[in-house]
């Protein structure tokens, strides 16, 4: 398995879905494979920073829900796509209750790395694709959204990280080939 | 006869009494002693359907002011806070439209640019409902201060309350908030103290979990299950 794809966008969006149908088909075109979580219909519950994760009972969450299947899926792959509607310039709750939670992939020390204090990842270091959606020109967000998918990967030094925003009132065919340069693009990390 | 100006503040944690309420506390204490009328609510009573969404008609209806105060998860604002703010946008745009709308953001690590996707958002978020943007802060470090009063916090907690009371009065006059008030909440940690900071946390943290009977932090709890 190489990708996980987290899946936040919503039911109602048609264009949304087409979007996700492009990648997934790009994907596999590419002979890329990857595991699907769409996230809406998955049971995840709010990370409510009680802190047991940390030190009682280290990387583990005091809530049953269907976490454990993505960090599994993770740990066993090379990366992470995070796929969104882009909401105030960042990420929907529905893809942020998945992300929040990854902090439980995060050891509970401390490392400096290029001048940044930064925790310890417990299960490897991953590439993150952040792929934001938008129905209109959202410029200034575009650039929140980079900049907070730049952040996670810092935070969680990928080793590398790729960030892509689609405008659903551009032309098909140019979504379609900026879907197609990112996917070229991540798999030849 | 000047009309007392009418706040919301809004904990945006999932925590309702830790750093953040810390925060609140404060801007509500300083608000007050300005004649300010002020209310509180927790996002997470709303997320929890504690609350119902439909009482915040009313009093977005009548407030001047609404702030969110949240703790950085993940980069950025809490699932449950953005959950909510998405449901605000939904239900109370019209309402919203026109208020003076502010952030203050605290983040675990020391340096205090960790907090600005979370001030991004909140920006976004006004500028979706055509709120009146007037700024937002960022405190570097909040963790350690698990919920303190800042009152009990010497130097660091008068630093604090001299900020938010800068900030508090550019914002009952609905000013941009100043640079003034970022200056005094930035803790100013030379890099080079960041190894000897992780060497000394690193100890503490595993002391912390060999008391709690922990013998291995690292351990890859969701693998070893499966």
């Amino acid at each position: 398995m190489n990708w996980v794809i987290l899946d936040g966008t919503e039911e109602l969006k048609t264009s949304e879905k087409l979007v996700t149908n492009y990648i997934t088909e790009t994907m596999k075109k590419s002979g890329m494979s990857y595991v699907y979580y769409d996230l809406k219909n998955m049971n995840i519950l709010a990370c409510r920073s009680c802190g047991i994760c940390g030190f009682k009972s280290p990387g583990r969450c005091v809530y049953n829900d269907d976490m454990p299947d993505i960090i599994r899926a993770i740990a066993k792959s090379r990366g992470i796509i995070f796929l969104t509607p882009i909401r105030f310039g960042g990420y929907s709750s529905n893809l942020k209750k998945a992300v929040d939670k990854l902090a439980l992939m995060g050891l509970p020390l401390y490392i400096v790395k290029e001048g940044n204090l930064l925790h310890p990842m417990r299960y490897g270091y991953f590439s993150l694709v952040g792929i934001g959606i938008s129905n209109g020109s959202i410029e200034k967000q575009d650039e929140a959204f980079k900049m907070l998918v730049e952040r996670n990967a810092l935070n969680m030094q990928a080793p590398h990280c790729g960030v892509l925003t689609l405008n659903m009132s551009e032309e098909i065919n140019d979504i379609e080939n900026k879907v197609m340069g990112m996917i070229e693009e991540v798999s030849s990390w | 006869m000047v009309t007392a100006k009418r706040l919301i503040l809004i904990n945006g944690s999932p925590r309702r009494n830790k750093t953040s309420y810390s925060f609140v506390r404060t801007i509500k204490m300083l608000s007050e002693e300005k004649n300010c009328k002020v209310e509180v609510i927790h996002t997470i009573d709303f997320f929890d359907g504690k609350n119902d969404l439909k009482m915040l008609k009313e009093m977005i209806e009548g407030c001047h002011i609404i702030g969110l105060i949240a703790p950085v998860y993940v980069d950025t604002l809490p699932y449950p806070t953005i959950w909510f703010l998405e449901e605000l946008s939904k239900m109370y745009s019209i309402d919203l439209k026109g208020k003076d709308f502010f952030s203050i953001a605290q983040c675990g690590f020391p340096e205090f640019k960790f907090c600005q996707p979370l001030i991004d958002s909140c920006r976004f978020f006004a500028e979706v409902c055509k709120m009146n943007w007037l700024g937002g802060l960022g405190y570097g470090g909040g963790a350690i201060l698990d919920g303190a009063l800042f009152e009990n916090l010497g130097k660091k907690g008068k630093n604090i309350i001299k900020a938010l009371d800068l900030a508090v009065v550019d914002i009952i006059e609905g000013k941009k908030i100043s640079c003034k008030p970022q200056e005094l909440l930035t803790i100013k940690i030379p890099k080079f103290m960041y190894r000897p900071l992780a060497a000394y946390l690193n100890y503490s943290n595993r002391k912390t979990a060999r008391s709690l009977g922990v013998s291995n932090i690292e351990q890859k709890a969701y693998l070893q299950e499966s």
